[in-house]
């Protein structure tokens, strides 16, 4: 199989109506914005993507007008989290079905299972499709669910499309674990900043990021993913520091953060469904005196 | 308050005899043998040198010893951290009173303080002395007890002696929230982390490398010549990853027993079992082989590099 390497992995938000339907006419122009704002690829719906907040058949049909709007301009990486192993195949075969170039899961939500189901479940999801398979490591997002190297080495001997792991565990040790031995087991083996936390990843080996942020800053984005690609850490501190700033001020409010923070740039993309609630106006007004105080935000695109 | 802490900080493991008693002979030649070859600085008694299972006497003991033999030629650090808080207080006295260079002190164990409380015991802690402190933050052992920045912020801008932190969250944004909020008040504050971390760290703005008692391999002594000239190359991850299968770190947990230069014979102080069954669920620490198997002679090499 030929290594398809990722790069830079914008992760759009799903728009919804008032009525909190999926508004994909809007979606189609999120769409482009992030095609021509700096995406090397798009995964969708990622969890800021509320991928738990769509019923199965939405969640369908989102991917395949997604693939459709991209018309072949970039890769699409289908997040297809469940938990039950059993749909979280189906879905993975639906997004080979319709044109996904890789998919992406993580550990089963609800169960945090031992790592002999974790193994089970990540090897069904892989053998379903015969296109590259990456590994979320999401610990925070999985009430501590977490992922360890050996388990991802036991992985790489049992699916050969297993390609690679988006981190978001930000641990040294253990990206430091992957990186030292799964290469060698598998040559061309990737590891992914599963945030815009890139220095201390593309340090390590990391080649790719997945940057949930992308909707609202591309260009800082962009500047610090080059940077590091291009190892040069030292100059990429000074962004970085700006991007932790960024991520800082939207994680307290997450999903409804983001959304927020999108319609303060001027791309409003409604609000989350429940039972993410929006931002209270105090909360608002919090989060919009923390961006006006991000200088790098100045240089990024406002409106469409 | 200029500091003096770059490059590389050695902290030897505590050499002890056959009845566990501690070996003073041994533990002189061994910071000797840290000082020539390139540690430019010294820390003892760290977790890896057993500082828990030391009696105060001793901790006393041999922090004397390490200032008298080290002798200027580089800084010396006392570990004062402690269960009760008040020796913590005494060992920072005596570190100062017999001509140590700073102290390094981690958050209050056992009590999972609030951050309220952490701040009253560095307050307390810097207040009493003049020496320079280091403070140490290591939520994966404290059951999540941690500095935040806002609480880095504060401790710095009320204390002129608070200058850095040996930072061991091993995590992208924890160490960024801690070295945001610290370097842009103080560019000049020392963060310290662990040498096998220094791919993540040193690019954003790590300055002093903590050695753990490792020798100095030829390894790290590639990747840290790599990181100097400002080029993460290949041949420092390569190199990390030699010296990470030299001595594995994988949390949990100490190397409690490290064999001395040479000679793998040292014993662990079997009272320190509880914490190597606590995350290995061993019945009882035993001494361990680091890495021989895999890389048979260290070279000790000279380290001519600051960060």
């Amino acid at each position: 199989m030929p290594v398809f390497q990722p790069g830079l992995v914008h992760t759009p938000m799903t728009p919804f109506t008032r009525e909190r339907a999926l508004d994909l006419d809007l979606y189609a122009k999120l769409i482009e914005f992030h095609i021509g704002h700096g995406a090397d690829a798009l995964a969708l719906p990622m969890h800021a993507g509320e991928s738990v907040g769509l019923p199965d058949d939405e969640r369908r049909a989102l991917l395949a007008y997604a693939i459709k709007c991209v018309n072949g301009r970039k890769p699409v990486i289908a997040h297809v989290s469940e938990a039950s192993t059993g749909i979280a195949a189906a879905l993975a075969r639906h997004a080979q079905e319709v044109g996904a170039t890789a998919i992406v899961a993580t550990t089963p939500y609800y169960w945090t299972p031992p790592p002999a189901m974790v193994i089970e479940h990540f090897v069904q999801i892989g053998a379903a499709v015969s296109i590259p398979f990456f590994l979320y490591n999401a610990p925070e997002d999985m009430q501590g669910s977490k992922v360890t190297a050996e388990l991802c080495l036991k992985l790489i001997d049992r699916l050969p499309n297993f390609a690679g792991v988006v981190d978001l565990s930000l641990d040294w040790q253990f990206m430091i674990e992957l990186m030292t031995d799964a290469p060698r087991l598998r040559p061309g083996f990737q590891l992914l900043a599963g945030t815009e936390l890139m220095v201390s990843a593309g340090a390590i080996g990391a080649t790719g990021m997945f940057a949930p942020l992308a909707g609202i800053a591309p260009k800082l984005v962009r500047e610090l993913f080059d940077l590091c690609r291009a190892q040069k850490l030292f100059e990429a501190r000074k962004v970085q520091e700006q991007m932790a700033a960024l991520r800082q001020a939207v994680k307290p409010g997450g999903v409804a953060s983001l959304k927020a923070a999108m319609g303060a740039m001027g791309r409003d993309c409604g609000e989350p469904r429940p039972p993410l609630l929006p931002l209270d106006p105090m909360a608002y007004q919090k989060l919009v005196g923390e961006l006006d105080v991000i200088a790098a935000l100045r240089a990024e695109p406002r409106g469409w | 308050m200029p500091t003096k802490f770059r490059g590389v900080m050695q902290s030897p493991v505590t050499p002890l005899k056959d009845d566990f008693s501690l070996d003073l002979s041994t533990f002189e030649r061994l910071l000797d043998f840290h000082v020539r070859t390139g540690a430019t600085a010294i820390s003892w008694p760290h977790h890896k040198g057993e500082s828990l299972n030391l009696t105060i006497p001793e901790r006393k003991r041999f922090a004397e010893a390490a200032v008298r033999v080290v002798n200027g030629r580089i800084p010396v650090t006392i570990h004062v951290s402690a269960l009760a808080v008040e020796d913590t207080m005494e060992l920072a006295r005596h570190a100062q009173a017999i001509g140590a260079d700073g102290i390094l002190a981690i958050t209050p164990y056992f009590w999972t303080p609030s951050l309220a409380a952490i701040h009253a015991y560095f307050v307390r802690l810097c207040s009493s002395i003049e020496l320079p402190v280091l403070s140490y933050n290591s939520p994966s052992y404290l059951a999540g007890v941690e500095i935040t920045g806002d609480l880095m912020s504060r401790l710095i801008e009320q204390l002129p002696n608070f200058v850095g932190v040996k930072e061991a969250s091993f995590n992208s944004e924890k160490f960024l929230e801690i070295s945001r909020a610290a370097l842009s008040m103080r560019p000049d504050f020392v963060m310290l982390t662990g040498v096998e971390y220094l791919l993540p760290s040193v690019p954003l703005g790590d300055r002093l490398l903590f050695g753990g008692g490792v020798d100095l391999s030829q390894s790290m002594l590639t990747a840290v010549r790599c990181l100097h000239r400002r080029r993460l190359a290949a041949c420092a991850r390569a190199a990390i990853q030699n010296l990470v299968a030299l001595a594995p770190v994988p949390r949990p947990i100490p190397l409690l027993a490290q064999r001395r230069h040479g000679d793998d014979g040292t014993p662990g102080r079997t009272d320190a079992s509880t914490v190597a069954d606590r995350h290995q669920g061993a019945p009882g620490l035993r001494p361990q082989r680091a890495g021989a198997a895999r890389h048979p002679r260290h070279r000790a090499a000279r380290l001519v590099i600051l960060l």
